[in-house]
């Protein structure tokens, strides 16, 4: 049945669109980065049926990532309808997709800050408020149509505050350890199908022969498992059983998702990653009589962790593991586990994630931190030259490049120089192309700097911020503005160039790299 | 007469480029100092707030509807599936527990 299910998805992308491969979250991302937030119609309609088809026949798949490429789809179809701008269209983007997580899990939070950890990369306000109402109104959907509880029903589980600590400290480092592992499992497999002699189209087959192999012997990690994670975070699977489901769900996942097939990553990788926590949890009880913990309870932690550490979108998956089963004292494992899974990923996966790696494959180079724009918190004045070169508007074209020639420092420190009247007021500028171009009209340089140059100017305020003055640049295809008084705009008080927006660059490179003496001297200097 | 502006485009290129040929991006082909640029866009909240609710009210449907197919696929292939002996017949449901 599962290889069925691969010949349909595999002509589907083959005829249909192939962007329907893969499990979702990265398309997305590739639409943002890549195609101003332009996703087609088609992907709406066939990334949902090839995902039910192959998780219908058998597919090892959660239905999550492709609906969030689909409401992804839908907010990127709506601003298409619109005239919109690529960075409108992206919030819109991120509102279907955050949209969609929202009205399968039932999880709004996640669903939010998952938009933006990876697909925004920006955390402001007129992005944030559409997100939530999106995601709120999502939900409202779903606890309409499937009720208000949440997505899996536990009881009560035990977290051992702070007992086991350090029990929740190994586990975070066999979680990052086992998101990179799976990574690198899941990338090594699709290099494997590359090399396979046959067509692409029929890879998915292939992916889904191997995985009615392991479904024969292990039919547990056919389908989506939303039961086999209930059982495993209630703690109803003996540790055999949980380290087959591990291991299997785990193969079973690379081997069909790295032969280019629909479906999604997250509820297989939970299922994986859950009976990763609980057999951790049960051994550790064999080995250590006293230690007494709860196999659900690191089930569900071990499920925020792995994928969390995969995907570096920790902050999201520390709040959605929280949501599935809103037992808020699973916030503190959670978060103490999720990041040190994060660290190792970070340390043994710096460039890229499950998420980017396909796409830092391509040459994109995937910055998923963010912070803000320093060219925002520095304003003109401070990396403005005050010593602004000026030139008489009377001046020749002629005496300022035998100057320019002579290297004269007045008109050779800046690339243009501010031209003033008899009054000493603003009146033009003039670059050293300017000079060339005006010599090759007028070789004997009879023409004024006032002639020569431009006199419509476009200008800065020192109180304006770099950002600002940077766009005016960009949008002018100018390198300089003269700097005027704000109440009065004939009044040159400075001159910026780019070497003022880099300066300003500087300062974030210091507050990073430059340490600082401090009380204790002679230790760790280096 | 000079004129002095805050967003009056310049009427010569600099040594930014030389006019003729200004700087592209390599990623989108979009030329600095592009003229749309002039009248910069700005971003409306409001519009993309309203488009946001009606997104999140498409996208929860749909996420529905995403799910009842993916249940309806489920139970079709299963009832194919069990006509021979198959341990495909014990796909689990959506629901969990």
């Amino acid at each position: 049945m599962p290889v069925i299910g691969g010949v349909i998805v595999g002509f589907m992308a083959k005829y249909g669109t192939a962007k329907i491969k893969g499990h979702g979250i990265p398309e997305a991302m590739e639409a943002v980065l890549i195609n101003r937030s332009r996703i087609e119609a088609r992907v709406a309609i066939l990334k949902p049926i090839s995902a039910a088809i192959a998780i219908g026949t058998g597919g090892p798949f959660g239905a999550e990532g492709p609906i969030i490429q689909t409401g992804g789809a839908v907010g990127s179809l709506v601003g298409q309808v619109f005239h919109t701008t690529a960075a409108e269209r992206k919030v819109l983007l991120a509102c279907g997709a955050a949209a969609g997580m929202s009205a399968t899990f039932n999880t709004p939070i996640a669903g939010v800050i998952l938009a933006i950890e990876l697909l925004l990369f920006e955390f402001k306000s007129r992005s944030f408020i559409p997100l939530v109402i999106a995601s709120t109104l999502a939900t409202a959907v779903h606890m309409q149509f499937l009720g208000a509880g949440p997505m899996f029903t536990v009881t009560s589980m035990d977290f051992g505050i702070p007992r086991a600590l350090p029990f929740y400290l190994i586990l975070g480092v066999i979680c990052g350890l086992a998101a990179v592992g799976f990574s690198r499992l899941l990338y090594w497999t699709e290099d494997q199908f590359e090399k396979l002699p046959v067509d692409e189209l029929w890879w998915p087959a292939i992916g889904a022969l191997g995985l009615g192999i392991i479904g024969y012997f292990v039919p547990r990690v056919l389908g989506v498992g939303y039961d086999t994670i209930s059982d495993i975070l209630n703690a109803n699977l003996a540790l055999k059983l949980l380290i087959i489901v591990m291991i299997a769900k785990a193969i079973a996942l690379v081997i069909s998702l790295g032969s280019g097939t629909s479906g999604g990553l997250l509820a297989p990788m939970f299922m994986s990653s859950a009976a990763l926590g609980g057999a951790f949890a049960i051994g550790t009880n064999h080995l250590f009589s006293g230690a007494n913990l709860s196999p659900g309870a690191f089930a569900l932690v071990a499920m925020g962790a792995v994928f969390g550490a995969a995907s570096r979108a920790t902050f999201s998956f520390i709040i959605f593991a929280f949501e599935i089963t809103r037992d808020y004292n699973s916030v503190l494992p959670l978060m103490l586990v999720s990041v040190i899974a994060d660290g190792i990923a970070m340390i043994l996966m710096p460039s890229a994630s499950i998420m980017t790696e396909k796409l830092a494959r391509r040459g994109l180079r995937i910055h998923q931190d963010y912070e803000a724009d320093v060219l925002h918190q520095v304003v003109v004045a401070e990396t403005m030259d005050c010593d602004v070169p000026t030139l008489p508007a009377s001046m020749r074209v002629g005496e300022l490049a035998a100057r320019i020639a002579k290297h004269d420092p007045v008109v050779s420190r800046h690339q243009g120089m501010v031209i003033v009247d008899a009054e000493g007021r603003l009146a033009g500028i003039i670059t050293r192309a300017d000079v060339l171009r005006a010599l090759d009209q007028d070789p004997l340089g009879e023409m004024t700097v006032l002639e020569g140059g431009s006199r419509k100017l476009v200008v800065t305020y020192p109180d304006e911020s770099l950002h600002e003055a940077s766009a005016k640049m960009l949008r002018n295809n100018i390198g300089r503005l003269p700097v005027v008084e704000r109440s009065d705009p004939r009044k040159v008080v400075g001159y910026l160039g780019r070497p003022g927006i880099m300066v300003a660059r500087l300062r974030r490179l210091e507050e990073e790299h430059v340490r600082e003496p401090g009380w204790m001297k002679g230790v760790s200097r280096r | 007469m000079s004129e002095v502006s805050g967003d009056i485009p310049a009427i010569k290129a600099d040594a930014a480029g030389d006019g003729d040929h200004p700087p592209t991006l390599a990623a989108t082909g979009a030329p600095v100092g592009d003229a749309r640029l002039a009248e910069p866009a700005q971003f409306r909240m409001v519009l993309v707030s309203f488009l946001a609710a009606a997104i999140g009210l498409i996208a929860g449907c749909v996420a529905f509807c995403s799910t009842s197919l993916l249940a309806c696929s489920q139970i079709l292939f299963s009832i194919i599936a069990s006509l021979p002996n198959s341990p495909a017949r014990d796909i689990t449901s959506l629901e969990p527990g």
